[in-house]
């Protein structure tokens, strides 16, 4: 049997959940004053331009990464749980890209990247598009988790080449706006997408605690979970459902943001080893606190020219997947 | 009293068929037969956990036609192998609680109460606070017996619990069957195993199954070594 996990928790001051909501929202704290006061390369304004940098550009920047970090978190989450697999996340399976695709499709043929509601519909036809391929893809195989990794990613591929393919069609600044927001870019975003996204996390996240034990149940397998008195297959399209809307309405607004779904439930599954109901507040609160980190990282660094949060992103959490495939392969048998 | 009626269920080649199948208010039944045979496939059927064709009755009440929770009240399944997950066991045990909550499934005091009862009980107290899968197997099977002790169901339906484990262990996975027996006398057990002689002294009745029919069933007092013999094809 493999041990993927063997964390021997003692019960100490520091695992209580709320000591670890306070550590979070801390780091959360501390990562959004750095993400609109930071000096960064741009020092020469005076005080007024900055003011209106800080009010006009990094304050809406900031409030997207906290909704979006939170929002994928809890759809990576959501997956790794009802998937039963580690390394699900909403990228990774592809969700991601088909959500990129429905919004792109919007875009080139209908123009506007702010139309709300038809970029929203679109962007959730093609997630739940992607999704659907996954989950026949999973009952072909027979419910084999790591194959369904594998088909997530031909889907995300799939998807990512048509986007390049419909890319060539269009040109200009539209071209070079949708190739930043595909990498992850929660730049300009205007309020009636923010309100949108706080929308969406709050739903979310009121499914996802009021049937958390639920969630518990299903991470142990479909037949445990029927034989323990849930309806998995009833459950299991809430909570895909739920994900699914999470990934697509974040997608629409800030492009395809790598690994955030993967790495920070895994982090705060390390920090806290408890009951979903415990994890789902502590999984939001890092997520946010991790894309605002990502969201710090990147705009420290940038000099004229912006540098995709995605790419920070991916460049934290591309090492942190390699960290856990070789947790899960590199395992000594019982 | 369980019973099946004209259960039919395939899976590929193999076909389980069983026309008539009785057990009685406290009965502990050996389930025995070789691999492949049907063993998990019937303990599965009457856990509603696969799709099937027939009738299951539980005291005149249709088991199929049951929620997924009140069925759950009235049969536990213990698997073979649960997908890993990590979550502490006293966590892992308050989750055989469900079938006894609201829509939310939100556990209340009580069956806080009533796993912490069921793991003192059961000597796996001091492994509480621990990730399930940080223990060792037998202390794990253990773990997951309990946990379908917790959900108190009149049928328990356990799919080899004795496999893999030291003799030991072995020990302590048939004390824990005994003792729930003791526990709730009117429940019934039954238990697949490939080791009949480990549960022999305790058991009730058996059945064996070959090639998903019923080869044959009876009181344990008329259970016979050449059955065995002819069973496996010795």
């Amino acid at each position: 049997m493999n041990k993927m996990f063997n964390i021997d928790t003692g019960r100490k001051f520091y695992s209580s959940p709320y000591f670890i909501y306070g550590f979070g929202l801390i780091l959360l704290l501390i990562s959004s004053y750095l993400c609109l006061f930071h000096g960064g390369p741009s020092n020469a304004f005076d005080d007024a331009t900055m003011s209106l940098i800080i009010k006009d550009i990094r304050l809406p920047k900031l409030i997207a990464s906290i909704l979006a970090g939170a929002c994928l978190s809890l759809a990576g989450f959501v997956f790794q749980a009802v998937l039963r697999n580690p390394l699900a996340d909403p990228y990774i399976l592809g969700v991601s890209s088909g959500a990129a695709l429905g919004t792109a499709l919007y875009v080139i043929f209908f123009g506007s990247l702010f139309g709300i509601l038809g970029a929203k519909i679109f962007s959730f036809t093609g997630s739940i598009t992607a999704v659907l391929i996954l989950m026949i893809i999973y009952r072909i195989m027979s419910k084999n988790t790591s194959a369904l990794i594998l088909a997530g990613v031909a889907i995300s591929l799939f998807f990512s080449s048509i986007i390049t393919f419909l890319m060539s069609s269009i040109e200009g600044s539209r071209l070079l706006y949708l190739s930043s927001w595909l990498i992850g870019s929660v730049s300009s975003p205007d309020s009636l997408e923010l309100y949108f996204l706080l929308f969406t996390l709050l739903i979310g996240l009121f499914i996802l605690i009021l049937f958390a034990n639920v969630l518990d149940l299903m991470r142990f397998g479909d037949e445990f979970a029927v034989s323990s008195g849930v309806n998995s297959n009833a459950y299991m399209l809430l909570f895909i459902i739920t994900a699914s809307f999470l990934t697509a309405s974040t997608v629409s607004i800030c492009g395809t943001l790598g690994f955030v779904g993967l790495v920070v439930p895994h982090i705060s599954k390390l920090i806290m080893n408890r009951r979903s109901i415990y994890l789902i507040p502590a999984v939001a609160i890092f997520g946010s606190a991790f894309l605002t980190m990502c969201t710090f990282i990147a705009g420290f660094f940038s000099t004229g020219f912006d540098i995709p949060v995605g790419a920070v992103s991916s460049l934290i959490g591309a090492p942190v997947l390699l960290y856990l495939l070789y947790r899960r392969y590199n395992v000594k048998n019982i | 009293m369980l019973r099946i009626s004209k259960l039919c269920f395939s899976k590929g080649a193999f076909n389980l068929k069983i026309d008539s199948l009785v057990l009685n208010k406290g009965d502990l039944v050996l389930l025995i037969g070789p691999n492949g045979s049907g063993k998990t496939s019937l303990l599965k059927t009457i856990a509603g956990v696969t799709k099937y064709n027939g009738k299951v009755f539980f005291e005149d009440k249709l088991v199929n036609g049951l929620s997924y929770k009140e069925r759950a009240k009235i049969t536990a399944y213990l698997p073979q192998r649960i997908n890993q997950s990590e979550i502490l066991v006293k966590d892992f045990l308050l989750m055989g609680r469900f079938p006894y909550t609201n829509t939310f499934g939100s556990y209340s005091f009580n069956d806080h109460e009533i796993s912490k009862m069921i793991a003192s009980k059961f000597f796996i107290d001091r492994y509480m606070e621990r990730d399930l899968f940080s223990l060792s197997q037998g202390e794990f099977q253990r773990v997951l017996i309990a946990k379908t002790f917790v959900q108190k169901a009149k049928v328990l339906l356990l799919d080899e619990p004795s496999t893999s484990l030291d003799i030991g262990h072995k020990h302590c996975v048939k004390e824990q069957i005994l003792a729930y027996k003791n526990s709730d006398p009117d429940s019934i057990v039954v238990v697949s195993t490939h080791e009949p002689e480990l549960f022999s002294d305790i058991a009730t009745g058996f059945i064996m199954l070959k090639e998903g029919r019923v080869f044959k069933q009876g009181l344990m007092s008329t259970y016979e070594k050449k059955d065995i013999n002819e069973l496996f094809d010795f």
